[in-house]
Order: C-alpha cells, then sequence, then structure tokens
C-alpha cells in the first residue's frame, strides 16, 4: 500500500496540474507554483512543482495527501452534479447544459463513376468499384475535450457496407517531457497518407499502393500510440504504436470457429500490427515547407510463423508564397513501401510507390496528378500466372471549392496491371459537403 | 586526464550558454507580438505564428511552429474562432500544458474587448464563412490594444513576478505613447469624420468605428467568398452613385478587381499591411501611423497616388 502511495505521488508529480481556477484565468490571479518555476526555465521542458521540496516536507505534503483521498472518497457523492449548469438548460433543470457538446460535423462524399470494364484497380474500401452512383462515405465526426487531461475525436461513418467505426480514441494533454498518447481505434501514423480521411484528400480514391499493401480501411484497429515531441532545433517526432488488426485485415481463408484447443494466451494481439515511424520536418524559409518520415511496421498473424515486414518512407514538399492571394501552393509527395511477407508457403516481396503533385490555382482550384506503380507476388485472388505482378496508375483530376466547406473533383484514372486483360480507364466526379464544426487536419 | 577534459567541456559548455530572456511569449497575430514586445521590452521574447503578410485565417500548421509553442510561457491569441483552422492542431502537437486554453500561460484577447458584430440570431455557414462570437479583426484598432497590452503586462506579471515592475513601467511609456499618438491620429483624420468607405473584408469595423469612417459596403459578396462580377459591378454602382472616396483592403488579399473598381469609381485604394512587421524593426504606433497617414492622403481629394500609398510596403 505504501509503494503504492509512493508511485501514484511519483506520477502525480510528474503531471502538470490542471489550473485551479475555472474562471477568466488571465485577469485573476491565483497563487499558481506553476508560474514561479516557468519562468526560471524557459527552453526546457515545464518544471515539475515538486522537484525542489526537501525530503522531509515531500513525506509531510504525501501523508497529508494520502488523509485527504480518504476524507474525499467519504465525503463524494455519488454521481457529481453542477447545479450552475442546470439553470442554462433549455429542459428546465432536468438535462445538463448543451453548451459543452462535442464539436460534430457531418462529411458527406458521394460519387459518380464510369469505368470501362470490370475489376477496376481500386483498393480502397470506400473507393467507387462500379459504375454509377456511390455514397463513398457519410463520416459522423465528433470531437471534444473531455477534461484537463484528455481530448477525444471520432468518426462513424455510414457507407454501403454498412455503419462502421472509422476511428475514436483519447489523446493526452498533459503528459511530461513531449509525450503524448492515444489509446482507442485508430489509424496509425504510418507514413503520410494512413492516417487521413477522403475529406483530406486530393484525390477521389485512396492510394492502390497503400490499399493494397495496408489494407483495404488502412493500417488501422484498436490500440495504443506514445509520441514524443524531441527537444531538438527542428522537428522531431518518433512515434510507436500497437493495434489488433481490423477484422478486415484477416485473409478471406483464415475465419475458422474457434475451438477451446486453439485458444491464445495473447488474444487478438495474436493478429496485431506494431508499428514505429520518425517523423521530421523542416521549414526551408517562410514558403518552403519539407517533411520526411521513416516507418516500420510487423503485422503478425494468426498462422504461426506468418507475418508481414513493412518498410516505408515518405517525402512531402511544400511551396505556398506568401503575399498577395496566397492561397496558391504546390505540393508534391512521395511513399514509398516495401512488403516482406512470410508464410507457410514462403516468402513473398511487394514493392510500391506513389507520387502525387497538387497545385493549389487558388482558394477555389486545384490540379493533381498521380503516379503509382506495384510490384507484387500477390495478384488479386484468382490470379493464377506466376512471376510479380506489375499495377500501374496514373491519375488526373481537377478540383472546385466553392468555399473550404464544399468540393466538387473531376478525375480521369488509367490503370494497367499485368493481372488485367487490358488497361481500365475510370472516369469520377465527387461531391464533397462538410456541414459542422471540424478540426483542422494535420500539415 | 578524462576528469580534466570533462571539466573544461562543461566550462567552454557553462561559458557558451548565451543570455536567456526571462519568458518565452508566443502570438498568433503580428500585431499581439507588437505589443507584446512593446510590454516585454528586453525581459521576453516575442515571436508571432502568423506573418504579416498572411491571411490569419488560413495559415498552415507547420510542424516546426509546434517547438515554437512547445517552449512558450505565454501564448497570446486573438480568439473568436479566428485561428480555430489551424491552431488547435498545433496546441495538441506541441504538448505544452503551460499554454493550453485555461491555463496562466494562455491569454484569449478577445475576452478583453467590446466585440463588435456579435450576430443577434442564430447563424449558420449559408451567410458564409461568419464567426458566431463575434468580429475578430479587432488588433487594428487603439481602443483594443490599450485593453490588450494592459493584459499583457498583467500576465508577464503573474508569469515573472521579478520583472513585474518593468512591465508596468514599459505599460506606462506604451500607453502614453498610444495616448498621444490617439490625439494625433484623430486630429488627423477630423476633417475626413463620417466619410464612407468599402473594405474587402469585413475586418475593418473596429478601426473604423474609432476613426470616425463608415464602411458601407464590402468587396466580397459574403465573409470568405471572392468577389465575383455581378456584386463587383453592383458594388461599382453603389460606389459612383454613393461617390465613396476610399477602398481599404489588407496587402494579403488580390489587388487587380479592387484597383479596376478604384480606377473606374474614382476612389483611392489603400492597402495597408496585415499586422506590424516586427522582424523588420517596426511597431505597433509606427504602424497605426502609416496607415492613418495612407487613408487620410487618399481622403484628401486628389492628394495621394491610387494605389499602394503608405502603409502598404
Amino acid at each position: 500500500m505504501a509503494f503504492a502511495n509512493m508511485a501514484l505521488w511519483w506520477l502525480l508529480s510528474q503531471v502538470e496540474a490542471p489550473p485551479a481556477t475555472e474562471t477568466v484565468p488571465h485577469l485573476s490571479a491565483p497563487a499558481d507554483v506553476e508560474g514561479a518555476d516557468s519562468a526560471s526555465a524557459p527552453s526546457s521542458r515545464p518544471a515539475s512543482p515538486a522537484a525542489d521540496a526537501d525530503a522531509a516536507d515531500l513525506a509531510d505534503l504525501q501523508a497529508a495527501l494520502t488523509d485527504d483521498e480518504q476524507q474525499a472518497h467519504t465525503q463524494r457523492p455519488a454521481a457529481a452534479v453542477n447545479p450552475a449548469a442546470d439553470t442554462w438548460s433549455a429542459g428546465g433543470g432536468l438535462i445538463p447544459s448543451s453548451a459543452l457538446n462535442p464539436a460534430i460535423a457531418v462529411i458527406g462524399d458521394v460519387a459518380l463513376a464510369s469505368f470501362s470494364g470490370p475489376a477496376p484497380l481500386q483498393a480502397g474500401a470506400h473507393d467507387p468499384q462500379e459504375s454509377g452512383f456511390v455514397l463513398q462515405q457519410l463520416e459522423l465526426s465528433l470531437q471534444g475535450a473531455v477534461d484537463p487531461y484528455f481530448t477525444y475525436a471520432a468518426s462513424l461513418v455510414a457507407s454501403a457496407h454498412g455503419l462502421e467505426l472509422e476511428e475514436a480514441y483519447g489523446t493526452t494533454l498533459r503528459l511530461p517531457a513531449g509525450l503524448q498518447a492515444r489509446a482507442g481505434q485508430l489509424l496509425t501514423r504510418f507514413g503520410r497518407q494512413n492516417a487521413t480521411h477522403p475529406h483530406a484528400w486530393s484525390f477521389v480514391d485512396g492510394s492502390l499502393v497503400l490499399g493494397r499493401l495496408l489494407g483495404e480501411e488502412g493500417q488501422r484497429g484498436v490500440g495504443a500510440e506514445l509520441s514524443v515531441l524531441l527537444p531538438l532545433p527542428w522537428y522531431v517526432e518518433p512515434v510507436v504504436a500497437v493495434v489488433a488488426a481490423d477484422e478486415h485485415e484477416h485473409d478471406d481463408d483464415a475465419a475458422q470457429a474457434l475451438q477451446p484447443a486453439d485458444w491464445a494466451p495473447l488474444g487478438n494481439l495474436q493478429h496485431a500490427v506494431a508499428m514505429a515511424a520518425l517523423k521530421q520536418f523542416w521549414p526551408l524559409g517562410k514558403d518552403l515547407s519539407l517533411a520526411w518520415g521513416l516507418s516500420t511496421a510487423l503485422v503478425s498473424s494468426e498462422h504461426a510463423g506468418a507475418h508481414d515486414e513493412l518498410y516505408a518512407t515518405d517525402l512531402f514538399f511544400k511551396w505556398r508564397p506568401l503575399g498577395a492571394g496566397d492561397q496558391a501552393s504546390i505540393g508534391l509527395e512521395t511513399e514509398g513501401l516495401y512488403r516482406r511477407r512470410v508464410d507457410v508457403g514462403g516468402t513473398s516481396q511487394d514493392l510500391g510507390a506513389l507520387l502525387q503533385l497538387v497545385w493549389q490555382l487558388d482558394r477555389h482550384w486545384a490540379v493533381a496528378a498521380r503516379y503509382e506503380v506495384l510490384s507484387g507476388e500477390l495478384g488479386q485472388p484468382g490470379y493464377t500466372g506466376d512471376g510479380p505482378v506489375l499495377s500501374q496508375r496514373a491519375q488526373l483530376n481537377a478540383t472546385l471549392w466553392p468555399t473550404e466547406f464544399s468540393r466538387l473533383r473531376l478525375q480521369y484514372g488509367l490503370g494497367v496491371a499485368a493481372d488485367r486483360e487490358r488497361p481500365v480507364h475510370a472516369l469520377m466526379l465527387a461531391l464533397e459537403l462538410v456541414a459542422g464544426a471540424h478540426g483542422a487536419h494535420r500539415f | 586526464m578524462l576528469r580534466i577534459l570533462s571539466l573544461y567541456l562543461a566550462l567552454g559548455l557553462v561559458a557558451s550558454a548565451p543570455a536567456r530572456a526571462a519568458l518565452s511569449v508566443v502570438t498568433t497575430h503580428a500585431d499581439l507580438a507588437a505589443l507584446a514586445r512593446a510590454v516585454g521590452g528586453e525581459r521576453v521574447e516575442v515571436a508571432a505564428l502568423v506573418e504579416p503578410t498572411q491571411d490569419p485565417h488560413f495559415v498552415d500548421p507547420r510542424p516546426h511552429l509546434m517547438l515554437q509553442l512547445s517552449r512558450a510561457n505565454l501564448l497570446i491569441v486573438v480568439g473568436l474562432e479566428l485561428e480555430i483552422g489551424w491552431l488547435p492542431t498545433l496546441l495538441t502537437g506541441a504538448r505544452n500544458p503551460r499554454i493550453l486554453p485555461g491555463s496562466e500561460g494562455y491569454l484569449d484577447s478577445s475576452t478583453l474587448v467590446e466585440r463588435r458584430d456579435v450576430p443577434a440570431a442564430a447563424v449558420d455557414r449559408s451567410q458564409g464563412d461568419v464567426h458566431p462570437g463575434g468580429n475578430p479583426h479587432f488588433t487594428r484598432s487603439p481602443v483594443a490594444a490599450r485593453h490588450i497590452a494592459g493584459a499583457i503586462a498583467r500576465a508577464l506579471g503573474r508569469l515573472d513576478p521579478a520583472g513585474a515592475s518593468t512591465y508596468r513601467r514599459n505599460l506606462a511609456s506604451f500607453e502614453r505613447a498610444l495616448s498621444s499618438a490617439t490625439a494625433r491620429w484623430l486630429a488627423r483624420l477630423a476633417p475626413y469624420r463620417g466619410s464612407r468607405v468599402v473594405a474587402y473584408h469585413r475586418s475593418w469595423v473596429y478601426f473604423t468605428e474609432w476613426a470616425g469612417l463608415e464602411v458601407v459596403d464590402f468587396v466580397e459578396p459574403k465573409p470568405g467568398l471572392s468577389p465575383d462580377p455581378g456584386h463587383v459591378a453592383q458594388l461599382l454602382r453603389r460606389m459612383r452613385q454613393d461617390r465613396v472616396p476610399l477602398i481599404l483592403q489588407e496587402e494579403y488579399y488580390p489587388a487587380t478587381t479592387t484597383g479596376l473598381v478604384a480606377d473606374k469609381s474614382g476612389a483611392r485604394l489603400v492597402r495597408c499591411q496585415g499586422g506590424v512587421h516586427l522582424a523588420e524593426g517596426d511597431d505597433y504606433v509606427a504602424y497605426l501611423d502609416r496607415l492613418v497617414e495612407a487613408i487620410a492622403q487618399a481622403l484628401a481629394a486628389g492628394a495621394a497616388p491610387a494605389a499602394g500609398a503608405g502603409g502598404a510596403r
């Protein structure tokens, strides 16, 4: 018990305390130990208030804290109710105020597609897969602050597949030493595009290379992620995450009923993704930006001895001259991936790369081009040829934004693959509408 | 031997450590940085996240800005959702609890200002990119600047009690400079009180209210929408009919259309800087000096060139 108390005390002393008052903070003047410490070390991490207390004071404080906690347990009511909030409610005191509701956004993506043949070269779960109208997705996005320690974000997606949970995770706000953790259902930060949602894409459909190598829903699952912003002169952020792979990621032939004899101590972590990434960024002046990432992942499978090793690198270069009409920019992005799949039957390798150029002409118009190539030993199900299957896809589109909340995109794509008899042409017209409050995306 | 070497190394590192300012202040808008510099003086390191040549609504949340925020003791924002499109990403990524909203190191300057353009009825985006809490473009108003500078001095005094008297002194001298400059500016603009002006974006209400001017129309048909031919034609008709003498816009908006409208209507176009160019040694009073002079000259009939006068650089 004493050890647990000491551990709790040490942990609490590492975490920054939230402000003591909820009123207009900068006009009132509560004595705040944090303020004095922060003045002395502006360039370092926030100092712990307890760091300078000597051992005797520490012991006294610890005893007092334990005492207070015990008292609080006996006095705290079962449900904490804030009487002040009720008086604002339109429900007349029965329902909590809606002023603290999360930010809600509704994002709809609908497309009209036309393909020149069956089996189009599309790898994303929300890509148009056949000619005609398709509701790519309707996303309900919820974001909010939980308390001074966490924020959360969730997005529910409805599409032809049904209603599914895209992401639902909490993010820490006050871990020390530049750390930050996320936990929940999340898209991992493998590469640049995996963690993005369709409304942040520069193309109607997802990447062919990422869809084939990371999965049709991307590298996603329930798990936890830890990242740290290193105290270096330039932006360096290592990220690690472990997620239990989504149901969608299972191979078709792996679906089996689980017998008692099959019980696995690791449970769903047997089919998990462990990833690590290193993100770096350099501002090359006011107008130029360069971001570089390195990612690796180990995807284990339920089958003993079977796993995927993924290695990837990504580069993003953006030129945005600041000045009159500063919405114009040119962005160049590339991701290269290598996957080594080890299976009972042997090993196979896939190598893929994507290159995209987005030219934002002004705040209303953009044109974009993307080329992707994937050389893999895994053809589509049913492919009976031998040797690596080379797939290539080139796309060109133009986008109109009447405002930043609505978007119309016309896209043409040409796909050529060894396991397709002839090239596949694709023409898509996509409309996206964003209503409500949606937070900013990463750069 | 090794011990001596490591001693020399330690001494070398200590000796080469640069003198540090007591506090690191980061602001979003350049005007807020100028006010922080005026109040903080040499005791603070001040940086603005947004270049004055940049539209503060649309800023790329470039990751290196997170580094600046991670080391800040005080973050001063404009508020009223001006920075809502990019600041939250940077704040989350900066992992600095000192400057999170609600902390002592977070100063929302919109709470210090008497807000204008607060919608009386429910708003939605069919009215354009509206700010539901009120108009956030108040940093150009000397009235607001006085209140904000006072709050900055109080915030700095709480974070750095040893420098509190210095901040009060700096605040007093800034207020004196601002008062005498304000008297001068109002005198300069007095002959033109009540003049009608057209503004590009709805970012001038605080300034024109103080200066005694009246904004009668906007080049943007709705907030955030680029001018379209129909609206521009209507604007031109109105400007000719009412003999509006002046168009005001910030340097980060395109000037081709407004230049044309100015030529055809006989009005003058004043393009002002988006904020104080602190990096070039500019300060708040000098910035407003140039702006007031440019406006006064433009309003005086035939006294100044049509475009690029005064405040623009």
